[in-house]
């Protein structure tokens, strides 16, 4: 049996990790309200948008730095980087209703490739233009650990039905 | 929906206190039959088919299944929905170890019993670690999910509902103990159930899933993609994270000690099928999203977004009603199961040896009262990342899967790699984690831990005398 | 490689129906609990 010292160094060990844990999770956190201080600093009037560069999983978020008070936004997404012109004269690929009293929206679902977004207020004030990257997961990568986790799978449920099945049929084992 | 919030705060407050009241009375006409420790904490024992399904079922439906299935839905789409009904999976495998738990240790009181009978103590300390790692994770995570529910559809602060669904919860364990649990589970199974299914029909009858896919072919395509690389990376570690969850947790230990013994399997089976279809059912509330113009600020609030779009005034109370049912019916469970084991593992084992059963039960009430109370300091800073602290979570839990497993069947695995397999498997899911990503947290965790054992069984000449369970029970 | 829409639509009408039936199957059960007076 472990000494004393040893429970308490295993008790030790597991607190530290939780705390490492638990600051790196604040630490993940921390660009993003940086950059809510960057925008403040910015002129407290124009209509900022951002977002992450790069998503490896299709969704990501959209940020601006107010809030509408109704629904009467709309983030336009475009197909290229658009010049000031071309934003004046074309339509948007498509528009997205932005929720009331949020200053976020998250979208989902895009496949590799590259998109522009810019938000609109209802008084015809736009937003900056911002670029989202999506570049998805190699398939292999994914199929790789779909793999290993279907063979571990695989060995866990052996186990418990050898497991049940030997404990149902040992009826001379005492209990 | 030109309105900030879907109900008024009026509305939402006198839904708050109406359920509020209504449970505790029910918990409080529940508990005047409890008359010792074991009718608080276990019931009597004998708890019938009907209500363990239903407890099974309702306490593995938590904000889980009603918020991160559209969640997850909205990001992974089809897999996400799929994937996340095969957690299911997590209650259909732990039917055999429900039987075999009930077997080994029908006198057994809770997790930690078992795991310090059969692996020692170093074992113990460290399972003790990690299920107080999820608990208060889970708590949290419930208890905020509470106040962010409460707060998105009424508009009331975020602290007010975080501290009701906290003191109903509470209130009603305390006064009915496990009975109290159980019964509001049986109820708050039927509301979720009636609610999400009432919820898509109605949104079927606005939009037809041809037309949803339609939409998502052209606008969303990743969504419907069953080749969609972070869903497929996703999907056995999110099971491994189910198994973790419920094979460790005392939660599910305390139903298969307190189900008949001849019930305690089929229970959990029936319990997981009735499961299976509802996140696929509330998955697809998120997929016809895009169809009705709805983007949400964050994924998790997709679900309640569409529900009020669709129904109005009626849809913010359903899902208030079957998201309040969802988090109290995990809520109270968790509250109870870990209230045992401060009570059994901490109190009894090593404070107080010779504690009489009234004092026991004391101990359990208080119990749950100080959790409900750390629950709440926990939450009151509404600390995102204090919420993101159960993704960690996977981790730790998955590494007690195969320990878990083997302690019961195995006789040939010792207490030290079990110690060395739930260590290791947890430090090798969180580097996985941060170094990787959160999709292999669990699967690294699990494979890890489950490597360790197998060596242990390989080079083991002891074998575990099952007699020793129930001797050191008592 | 997208799901087609039949598949989606038996998936998700099929889960709907198993959703149905699941509060009558345990009201059911609780009815013949009670009346073997076996609830708990």
């Amino acid at each position: 049996m472990p000494q004393p010292t040893t429970k308490r160094f295993i008790i030790e060990l597991f607190f530290s990790i939780t705390l490492l844990a638990l600051l790196l999770s604040l630490m993940q956190a921390g660009p993003a309200s940086a950059n809510s201080k960057a925008s403040l600093l910015a002129e407290p009037n124009a209509l900022e948008l951002t977002s992450v560069e790069m998503s490896k999983e299709g969704y990501f978020v959209l940020r601006s730095n107010t809030a509408p008070a109704a629904t009467t936004w709309q983030l336009e997404r475009w197909s290229a980087a658009p010049t000031a012109t071309q934003l004046n004269n074309q339509q948007p690929l498509t528009l997205y209703p932005w929720p009331a009293n949020t200053q976020q929206l998250t979208l989902s679902g895009f496949a590799n490739g590259t998109y522009y977004f810019r938000l609109r207020a209802s008084n015809n004030n736009y937003s900056n233009v911002v670029k989202v990257q999506v570049d998805h997961y190699p398939l292999w990568q994914a199929l790789s650990l779909f793999s290993l986790g279907l063979g571990l799978f695989v060995i866990v449920v052996v186990v418990i039905a050898k497991g049940a099945y030997r404990s149902a049929n040992a009826t001379e084992e005492p209990l | 929906m030109s309105s900030a919030y879907a109900l008024t705060p009026q509305l939402g407050l006198t839904l708050v206190v109406l359920f509020g009241a209504g449970w505790i009375a029910f918990g409080y006409w529940l508990g005047r039959s409890n008359r010792s420790h074991e009718d608080f904490a276990l019931a009597g024992r004998q708890v019938g088919l009907a209500l363990a399904a239903a407890t099974a079922m309702a306490t593995w439906v938590t904000s889980n299944t009603t918020l991160v299935a559209p969640q997850l839905t909205y990001q992974f789409g089809v897999w996400g929905m799929v994937g996340y009904s095969f957690a299911a999976l997590g209650l259909l495998l732990f039917a055999p170890l429900a039987k075999r738990i009930k077997q080994l240790m029908p006198g057994g009181y809770t997790a930690g019993d078992f795991v310090r009978s059969r692996y020692g103590k170093p074992a113990w300390y460290l399972f003790l670690v990690i299920s107080a790692v999820y608990a208060l994770a889970w708590l949290v995570s419930l208890g905020m999910a509470g106040g962010i529910l409460l707060q998105a559809l009424s508009g009331l602060d975020y602290h007010l509902g975080m501290t009701a669904i906290l003191v109903i919860c509470v209130g009603y364990t305390l006064f009915g103990g496990f009975k109290a649990v159980i019964a509001t589970d049986f109820v708050q199974a039927v509301i979720i159930i009636i609610g999400v299914v009432v919820v898509a029909g109605l949104l079927l009858t606005q939009v037809s899933v041809t037309s949803v896919h339609e939409q998502l072919t052209q606008q969303h395509p990743q969504l419907l993609d069953l080749l969609f690389p972070a869903a497929i990376m996703f999907l056995f570690n999110n099971i491994f994270f189910g198994l973790g969850e419920i094979f460790h947790s005392n939660v599910w230990w305390t139903r298969a000690l307190s189900f008949k013994s001849q019930v305690g399997a089929k229970a959990f089976v029936l319990g997981g099928l009735l499961w299976l279809p509802i996140p696929i059912v509330t998955g697809f509330i998120a997929l016809a999203a895009p169809q009705l113009g709805i983007f949400p600020p964050s994924a998790d609030m997709v679900g309640p977004m569409v529900a009020a779009a669709v129904l109005g005034k009626v849809g913010a109370v359903v899902v208030f009603v079957v998201v309040f049912s969802a988090l109290a019916s995990s809520l109270d469970s968790l509250l109870a199961a870990s209230a045992d084991l401060l009570t059994r593992d901490v109190y009894q084992q090593q404070l107080r040896p010779q504690a009489n059963d009234q004092q026991l039960l004391k101990v359990n009430r208080y119990s749950i009262v100080a959790l409900g109370i750390l629950t709440w300091l926990l939450c009151l800073p509404q600390l995102a990342t204090l919420g993101a602290l159960l993704n960690f979570a996977g981790a730790f839990v998955a590494s007690t899967i195969m320990p878990i497993i083997l302690g019961l069947y195995q006789p040939k695995l010792t207490g030290s790699y079990a110690t060395a397999a739930m260590l290791l498997g947890t430090c090798a899911g969180l580097v996985g984690y941060l170094l990787i990503g959160f999709y292999v947290a669990a699967l690294l965790s699990c494979l890890i831990s489950s490597s360790i054992c197998m060596i242990g069984v390989i080079r083991s000449r002891s074998r575990f005398d099952w007699q020793l369970l129930q001797q050191r029970q008592d | 490689m997208l799901i087609s829409a039949e598949w989606l639509q038996g998936l998700i009408l099929s889960c709907l129906v198993l959703a149905a039936v699941a509060p009558l199957v345990l009201l059911l059960l609780w009815v013949r609990d009670w009346r073997q007076q076996g609830l708990w």
